[in-house]
C-alpha cells in the first residue's frame, strides 16, 4: 500500500510529459487495464461459460503429487541421459545443428575494441573458432560486424539459430533467407535452411502458407525431410 | 547487392494470400479461425478499435477452455497455470489485433502457439510448478489497493477521458485510427489527452488527501 501511494504521489505531482508521468501511464495504468480486462473476462467466463479460475487444490492427482513428481523427475533424468547419448553420437557425424537448436545462448555484449580493429579475415577466423567451441553467444555478437554475403553456409545457419535462441526471430529469418541464395558453396545447407525457416515462419504464426511452402521444398533425401513432413501434417490438422 | 537481398527477404515476410482463395476455400478457413470468416474477422478488428468487443469476446471466450485443455494435455500445465497463461495470452493477442499485427489465416494455431510459447518461457524462468505459482501470483497480480484507488479515480474522470487514455496508453491505437473513432483531428486529441491527464492527476491528489 505504501509503495502504491508513493507511485500515485509521484505521478500526481509530476509535470506534463515528464518521465514519471510516462512511467506511470505505461506501467501502472497498463497493469490497471490488464487487471480490469482480466476481471471482466473472468466474470464472463464464469457467468456465460461456467469456467472459474481453478486452484491447485482442484488438481485431481494432488494426494500423490510428491511421488508423481519424483517419478517425473526420474523419467526426465533418464530421458536426458538417453538424449545426451544420442546427441553426442549425432555431434560426431553432423554439423552440430542439433546442439545449435537447443543451446541456451543469450546475447552478451563483447567489446571487440579491446582486440583492436579486426580485419575481415580475422573476424571470419574468430567465427570459425566460436563455431568449433559451440559458443553461440559470441557468434550472435560477432555476426553484426560481418558482411553476411562473405560467410559460409554452416556459419550462417549457426548465426540464425543463435538469433532464434536470442528471441531475434525476424533477424534469424533474414539470415536463413540469405542462406537460401543459390550460391554453390551454400547449396548443401539449403534443406537445413528451408526446414528451419519454414518452422520459424509457422511458429511466428502470420505467414503459415509461406512456412509450409518451405517445408514442402525440403528434399526427400534430406535428414530434415521426416521432421518437415511431420510438422506439415500437424499444421494441416 | 544489399538491395537485392532485401528484396529477396521481403519475399519471406509476405502475408497469406487469402484474397486469392475461392469463397469455398475461405469458408473452410473459419474452423481454423475461431469460427470467424475473413469478413467477420475484419469486422471484429474494426469494431475492437472502435471499442466494441462483442465479436472478440464471443469468439475467444468460447475457445478459452479448449486452449486451457491444450496447455494441460500438450504441455502438462496445471489447470491454474493454464488459466493464467490463456488469460494473459488473450490480452496480448487483443493488443496485437488492435495494432493490426494479426492476419487472418490460422488464428487457432497462432493463439495456441503463443500460449505454448508463453508457458515455456514462464516455465524456463521458474524451477517447477510450485515456484511458478508463488512467483506468478506475486508478479502478475496487480496491487489490489492500487486497483481500487484507480478504479475510484477513473470513474470520476468521465467516459471520454477514460476511453482516450486507454486508447493512447494501453490499446496504443494510432492517431489515424483515433481520428476516425473520435471524429476529431489528432492535434485536438493530443490537447484533450493533456487535459485528461491533468484532470487525472488532480483527482488522484484529491483521493490521496482523503486516505
Amino acid at each position: 500500500m505504501k509503495n502504491s501511494i508513493e507511485k500515485l504521489k509521484s505521478f500526481a505531482n509530476s509535470s506534463y510529459n515528464s518521465a514519471e508521468e510516462k512511467d506511470f501511464m505505461e506501467d501502472t495504468m497498463s497493469s490497471y487495464y490488464d487487471e480490469k480486462l482480466k476481471k471482466k473476462y473472468a466474470e464472463k467466463l464464469a457467468l456465460e461459460h461456467g469456467i472459474s479460475k481453478p486452484t491447485n487444490s482442484d488438481e485431481p492427482h494432488k494426494p500423490s503429487f510428491n511421488w508423481f513428481r519424483i517419478l517425473i523427475i526420474i523419467s526426465i533424468l533418464m530421458a536426458l541421459a538417453v538424449a545426451g547419448f544420442f546427441l553426442n553420437k549425432l555431434n560426431q557425424t553432423d554439423a552440430n545443428f542439433q546442439v545449435a537448436d537447443n543451446i541456451d545462448a543469450y546475447y552478451t555484449e563483447i567489446d571487440f575494441n579491446t582486440r583492436g580493429e579486426l580485419t575481415v579475415e580475422e573476424k571470419l577466423n574468430d567465427l570459425a573458432t566460436y563455431y568449433d567451441q559451440k559458443d553461440f553467444t559470441k557468434i550472435a555478437t560477432l555476426y553484426k560486424t560481418l558482411d553476411l554475403n562473405t560467410v559460409d553456409g554452416k556459419y550462417l545457419h549457426a548465426i540464425a539459430v543463435s538469433l532464434v535462441n536470442n528471441d531475434q526471430l525476424e533477424e534469424a529469418k533474414n539470415v536463413w533467407g540469405i542462406l537460401l541464395e543459390t550460391e554453390e558453396t551454400r547449396f548443401t545447407y539449403h534443406n537445413v535452411a528451408r526446414w528451419f525457416l519454414g518452422r520459424a515462419i509457422i511458429e511466428s504464426g502470420n505467414n503459415i502458407e509461406d512456412g509450409k511452402a518451405y517445408l514442402l521444398e525440403v528434399s526427400s533425401n534430406s535428414k530434415h525431410y521426416e521432421q518437415a513432413q511431420k510438422l506439415l501434417s500437424e499444421v494441416n490438422d | 547487392m544489399e538491395v537485392s537481398i532485401r528484396k529477396d527477404i521481403s519475399r519471406f515476410a509476405r502475408n497469406i494470400p487469402a484474397h486469392l482463395m475461392s469463397s469455398e476455400e475461405k469458408e473452410n478457413l473459419s474452423h481454423k479461425n475461431f469460427g470467424l470468416s475473413e469478413g467477420k474477422f475484419n469486422e471484429m478488428v474494426e469494431l475492437l478499435i472502435q471499442g466494441n468487443e462483442t465479436i472478440f469476446e464471443k469468439a475467444f471466450l468460447n475457445h478459452f477452455e479448449r486452449t486451457m485443455q491444450y496447455l494441460v494435455n500438450k504441455n502438462g500445465a496445471s489447470q491454474e497455470v493454464a488459466y493464467d497463461i490463456t488469460m494473459n495470452t488473450l490480452l496480448e493477442f487483443r493488443k496485437r489485433i488492435l495494432l493490426r499485427k494479426v492476419s487472418y489465416g490460422n488464428l487457432n494455431f497462432l493463439f495456441t502457439q503463443m500460449c505454448s510459447q508463453r508457458f515455456k518461457r514462464e516455465m524456463s524462468k521458474k524451477v517447477d510448478h510450485d515456484t511458478y505459482n508463488q512467483v506468478n501470483s506475486s508478479e502478475a497480480t496487480f496491487d489490489e489497493d492500487m486497483f481500487v484507488l484507480l478504479e475510484k479515480t477513473m470513474l470520476k474522470l468521465g467516459e471520454n477521458c477514460q476511453s482516450l487514455i486507454q486508447d493512447v496508453y494501453y490499446n496504443k491505437l494510432s492517431y489515424k485510427d483515433m481520428e476516425i473513432k473520435y471524429d476529431k483531428a489528432s492535434a485536438t486529441l493530443r490537447k484533450q489527452k493533456e487535459r485528461c491527464i491533468t484532470k487525472l492527476k488532480m483527482l488522484i491528489r484529491q483521493n490521496l488527501n482523503t486516505i
